[in-house]
């Protein structure tokens, strides 16, 4: 505990007087209609966006595009019949993930000005699927929306483990900065946005 | 001698490169300018953000202690770490711990500062860096020249052969796409194999004891949701008090490192995972007593977007490595000369003082200011450079008498226009990589003296 200590009282004896913390956070959002900003900024990060207006439509589009011997782990309240995993509800170990072509997870808040989706563990049930997948398919409700990312951290809530906001499919531009879409986590990022 | 002019005179030899680099770096700095453009109350968000950040520092103890707390409670455990080598110290005895042989890394400037890699190396631990740009060095044997663009002196044909030497890539390959593959390949093996896996940390929120960390790969997630240790290391300025506050941070980070409106992923770490250890190592490292030096306290609030070194035409023409130290640019030649004014005296001087990088600053660091008074600082303790020092003090000298300067002014005007070579030479340290104006016929004061003086 001695560096504690010492790190501690150096501060004490080092630091200002006292700044004001600002308490002023409202921001102008450009945002006219918040699906549409969405939607653009969604596919500027190199997502694919798909209007729907019932969740049968993710599984319809599942068997019309991807090969029926893709490992699936479809994580949608309602429609677990649909996950290949239902035998095998506890994967304790996550590296049992490697496989999982497509993962199916529903976010809970979108920011319209940089298509950012806050997802939860809840919603992810293991925390390594939505990076450790080929491809991730996050489903989002048009009305959970907001302007800003101001606006989304006035409703998360912070009692999950682990959350995060994803933006759209991984990327890195390292190399001369070309822009590579597929780093080390899913490689496509495809959102169905149910009206 | 190790110096910034030295070392940027070597990266000067390339003339292509130093062309090819200084576009690349404009590039970005001009996406960060379009994105920054689409934000209606910028100067706002860089407002608040500088005065979160001044609060941060007017409370550091405490919202330390409500962060450890809060931490605590969520089941992780803390450590302080005074210097860098109590922090190497730390981390090697939590592997020990946990008889981990091998380790995954995620880009943190930090471990850059205390030397990570080699002290555990050393120790028997392997460890890879897995941000492309950090693997790229690494197998490079280089430190990183940037704190978001670790590579960004390196060239595709150069990562090329890096890769056909290190990672079985075919001869000749230079297409990022097939490069980055192969990377994704090689690493996904170690990410699965990884028992233990180190992150940085971008935020530490004191109100709910978690931690941020923003990536565009994945990597860190991928390395720290399959490895039973997580370890992630922060210098103890990263702390910020709510976690209302990170919609201004997050903003503005990506915004101005890279030119994107928010990094792909921005992870929110609160509680370890059943069955995995989770630790955090907060680290002094000479902080404390940069706070208390009221005239630099001001650049403890950087974010490591990275902006100012994207806008420095130093730095653009210069390279990374010239600065000789893990955080380089503007920010980089105050940071280290405060730490270690022996070693990193030369940076200050790094700099054209054009205040671009204070411009671009999200959370207003007076980059160029400070830098100013460093110079001051470091010529009154008498250790500038000779050259330069010993022209300085003629100039003070001469400068300061009236008569004395025109005396000085009319010897220099006259040896300028008979003996140009005595200042077109290598010795003056201000011809070096510039044209010498040409001098005009009469000065100001004479041209005044004739035409305006007499009432014309
Ligand atoms: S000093 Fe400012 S611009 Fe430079 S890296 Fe830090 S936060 Fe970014």
């Amino acid at each position: 505990m001695g560096s504690r200590e010492d790190i501690l009282t150096k501060i004490k004896k080092a630091k200002p007087a006292e700044n004001e913390l600002p308490t002023d956070f409202s921001f102008i959002s450009t945002a006219e209609n918040l699906l549409e900003t969405f939607v653009a900024a969604a596919q500027s990060n190199g997502s694919q966006v798909t209007l729907i207006e019932d969740e049968k439509e993710i599984i319809n589009y599942i068997t019309e595009n991807i090969a029926s011997d893709e490992r699936i782990i479809f994580n949608i309240k309602g429609f677990e019949d649909e996950n290949e995993e239902l035998e095998d509800q506890y994967i304790n170990d996550p590296h049992k993930l490697e496989s999982v072509d497509v993962a199916v997870i529903e976010g809970s808040i979108g920011v319209a000005e940089n298509a950012a989706v806050w997802i939860t563990e809840n919603q992810m049930k293991y925390r390594v699927l939505p990076f450790i997948t080929q491809h991730l398919f996050v489903m989002l409700k048009a009305d959970s929306i907001v302007p800003l990312l101001h606006d989304a951290y006035k409703i998360t809530k912070v009692e999950d483990g682990f959350s995060l906001f994803i933006s759209g499919p991984s990327k890195t531009a390292d190399i001369e900065q070309s822009l590579v879409i597929g780093a080390h986590g899913a490689r496509s990022h495809h959102l169905f946005i149910l009206k | 001698m190790r110096n910034h002019a030295s070392l940027a005179e070597q990266f000067n030899l390339d003339e292509n490169r130093v062309d090819w680099h200084n576009k690349t770096l404009w590039f970005v700095r001009e996406k960060r300018d379009k994105q920054s453009h689409q934000v209606p109350d910028w100067e706002k968000l860089r407002e608040i953000a500088s005065k979160i950040k001044l609060n941060v520092l007017s409370n550091l103890d405490t919202y330390l202690m409500e962060f450890e707390k809060n931490a605590l409670a969520n089941g992780i455990q803390i450590h302080w770490a005074k210097d860098a080598e109590e922090h190497n110290e730390i981390v090697l005895s939590i592997l020990k711990d946990h008889q981990v042989k091998y380790m995954v890394k995620s880009k943190s400037m930090l471990t850059e500062e205390c030397h990570l890699n080699e002290y555990l190396e050393k120790n028997g631990i392997e460890v890879t860096d897995t941000d492309l740009g950090e693997r790229i060095v690494q197998l490079a044997k280089e430190p990183p020249s940037h704190v978001v663009l670790p590579c960004i002196h390196k060239k595709k044909e150069e990562i090329g052969e890096i890769f056909h030497k290190h990672l079985n890539a075919p001869e000749g390959l230079s297409d990022p796409q097939q490069l980055t593959e192969i990377a994704r390949q090689d690493l996904r093996k170690k990410f699965l194999q990884s028992q233990a896996a180190l992150t940085g940390i971008n935020f530490a929120v004191a109100e709910t004891g978690e931690f941020v960390v923003c990536t565009n790969e994945g990597n860190a997630d991928m390395g720290t949701h399959l490895a039973n240790v997580h370890i992630a290391c922060m210098g103890l300025e990263k702390i910020i008090p709510k976690r209302e506050h990170l919609g201004i941070f997050l903003r503005l980070l990506a915004r101005s490192g890279t030119g994107q409106s928010i990094t792909t992923y921005s992870s929110h770490f609160r509680k370890p995972r059943a069955g995995q250890d989770m630790h955090i190592i907060i680290v002094d490292n000479g902080r404390s007593e940069h706070l208390g030096k009221e005239k630099f306290r001001n650049s403890l609030k950087c974010i490591r977007c990275g902006a100012c070194f994207n806008t420095c035409p130093v730095y653009r023409r210069s390279g990374g490595h010239s600065y000789h130290t893990a955080v380089a640019g503007p920010i980089g030649s105050i940071l280290n000369p405060i730490r270690n004014r022996e070693d990193y005296k030369d940076l200050p001087f790094a700099s054209t003082l054009c205040g671009s990088c204070t411009n671009v600053c999200p959370v207003k660091i007076d980059l160029h200011n400070q830098l100013y008074e460093l110079r001051q600082e470091i010529i009154a303790s008498g250790s500038g450079e000779s050259i330069k020092g010993f022209s300085m003090k003629m100039m003070a000298r001469s400068l300061s008498n009236i008569k004395k300067y025109e005396k000085f002014k009319r010897t220099v005007k006259w040896g300028y226009r008979y003996t140009p070579f005595l200042l077109k030479n290598k010795i003056n340290p201000w011809y070096k990589h510039r044209e010498m104006p040409e001098m005009p016929k009469e000065s100001f004061k004479e041209w005044y003296q004739k035409n305006i003086s007499d009432g014309k």
